[in-house]
């Protein structure tokens, strides 16, 4: 089995484990986190991709589209944190204004 | 094509347990710290693969800033949230029974050849890409790619970003980076910091500096400081009040503002938009990453701040609103 073999099918693997874990979870933020792993399968599959055998240089192409992807990956899963705080304190909010009516 | 070592077949192995682990876990916190191994376990896969520069980023992010902001999230959970979140993932024989059937039905396919497809014919573009290095202004390959031969991508991810940081204050109660105390008293923290945060900026200076010619670049110097500024932030809120509301705006769009200003004025010179010319794209390179490491390590830091004030605002505001009545 050669490295970029063996890298794709577990990148591949990470990617199957992480939608699994989205579709499964009922937490948000274990789905942001399923998210994440889903991310990095799909990283590692790239990267594997670029990887030439040992002596030789690997593609930089695949690389710079992945760091420029760990990146937005950071900022994409700060935004949803975010956001499942919002929804979180949105629905406080309208179970306080509920008990208070009557 | 090189073979597989038994090491190689260990970090995988290492890397899908790790991953089952964030999955699987019954404790989300738990989940969290296993997702922190995980990253920097990636991080040495990146190196095995040739990827330093991933390397560098993904411990970084991968497993620093996104391990904080998902420990922070995890904080502000409540009591009931918590109980109904430590349920163990009832579906395990579901994921495992899925997760086969799928991986047969792409081993099939594979074995009919429809992945054939996908193979880049000849050697891709590794060798025009080293063939015309020396006409970007940097040596490092990874550098070329991202600030020279594709800047217009790196142009609109760092648009992104800047888009991410709108969103998230757009959604604040107030849009004033006011950081939140947290851990202003403790003083080991305090005492850490003084003697850590120097480092890690001199550390960013470096790694922006040497992304010219070895791993490194704004991204993960980027990095580098938004970690410096989430320890800051934790340990002296008050020091980030000083700074003033222009200043930091300035700065969040000054990795945009570059991009923009040096892409319109090489089209004075007759190139087109974003074409550095041959003599000038070392410096055009050196100010745009300078100009990017700022806004990514002060829109991470941002980030990070918001989801701490998160924490604290459903509370305050329903202090607030009693107030009011």
């Amino acid at each position: 089995m050669t490295v970029t073999l063996l890298y794709s099918i577990t990148g591949f693997l990470l990617f199957l484990m992480g939608i699994c874990g989205l579709v499964f979870h009922h937490s948000l933020i274990r789905r942001a986190l399923a998210l994440n792993v889903t991310a990095s399968g799909i990283f590692l599959f790239i990267v594997a991709q670029a990887f030439k055998g040992e002596g030789a240089l690997p593609d930089p192409v695949p690389h710079g589209l992945v760091l420029t992807g760990i990146v937005i990956g950071a900022s994409a899963t700060a935004l949803m944190l975010y956001l499942i705080g919002v929804s979180r304190f949105v629905a406080d909010s309208e179970d306080d204004s509920g008990e208070e009516e009557p | 094509m090189t073979i597989a070592t038994p090491s190689d077949i260990l970090l995988c192995l290492l890397i899908l347990a790790l991953a089952l682990g964030v999955l699987g876990d019954a404790n989300p916190f738990r989940g969290v710290i296993i997702f922190i191994v995980f990253g920097l376990v990636m991080a040495l896969s990146w190196t095995r693969l040739h990827a330093p520069d991933l390397a560098l980023a993904e411990a970084a992010l991968g497993a620093g800033v996104i391990g904080v902001l998902f420990l922070v999230a995890l904080r502000q959970q409540g009591e009931e949230d918590k109980a109904r979140e430590s349920q163990r993932l009832r579906f395990n024989v579901v994921l495992v029974i899925s997760g086969l059937l799928l991986s047969i039905f792409v081993f099939y396919l594979g074995a009919l050849g429809v992945f054939g497809a996908w193979k880049i014919p000849g050697k891709g573009l590794v060798e025009s890409v080293y063939e015309s290095l020396p006409l970007t202004g940097v040596s490092n390959p990874v550098t070329a790619v991202i600030l020279n031969y594709r800047v217009y991508d790196t142009f609109l991810e760092i648009g992104v970003l800047y888009l991410v940081m709108l969103a998230v204050f757009a959604l604040q109660p107030d849009c004033r980076l006011i950081p939140k105390p947290a851990g202003q008293h403790d003083r080991m923290l305090r005492s850490y910091a003084r003697g850590i945060v120097p480092l890690m900026v001199l550390a960013a200076g470096y790694l922006l500096w040497a992304g010219a010619f070895r791993p490194g670049g704004a991204f993960q110097a980027g990095a580098m400081l938004g970690g410096a500024g989430i320890l800051l932030h934790l340990a002296r809120p008050a020091l980030l009040l000083n700074i003033g509301g222009a200043v930091l705006r300035l700065s969040l769009v000054a990795g945009l503002i570059s991009f923009c200003i040096l892409g319109i004025v090489v089209m004075f010179l007759g190139f087109n938009f974003m074409q550095w010319p041959v003599q000038l794209a070392k410096h055009a390179i050196l100010l745009i990453e300078t100009a990017s490491t700022v806004s990514i390590g002060l829109t991470l830091m941002g980030l990070y701040a918001s989801l701490e004030r998160r924490l604290i605002t459903p509370a305050t505001t329903r202090l607030e609103r009693e107030d009011e009545s």
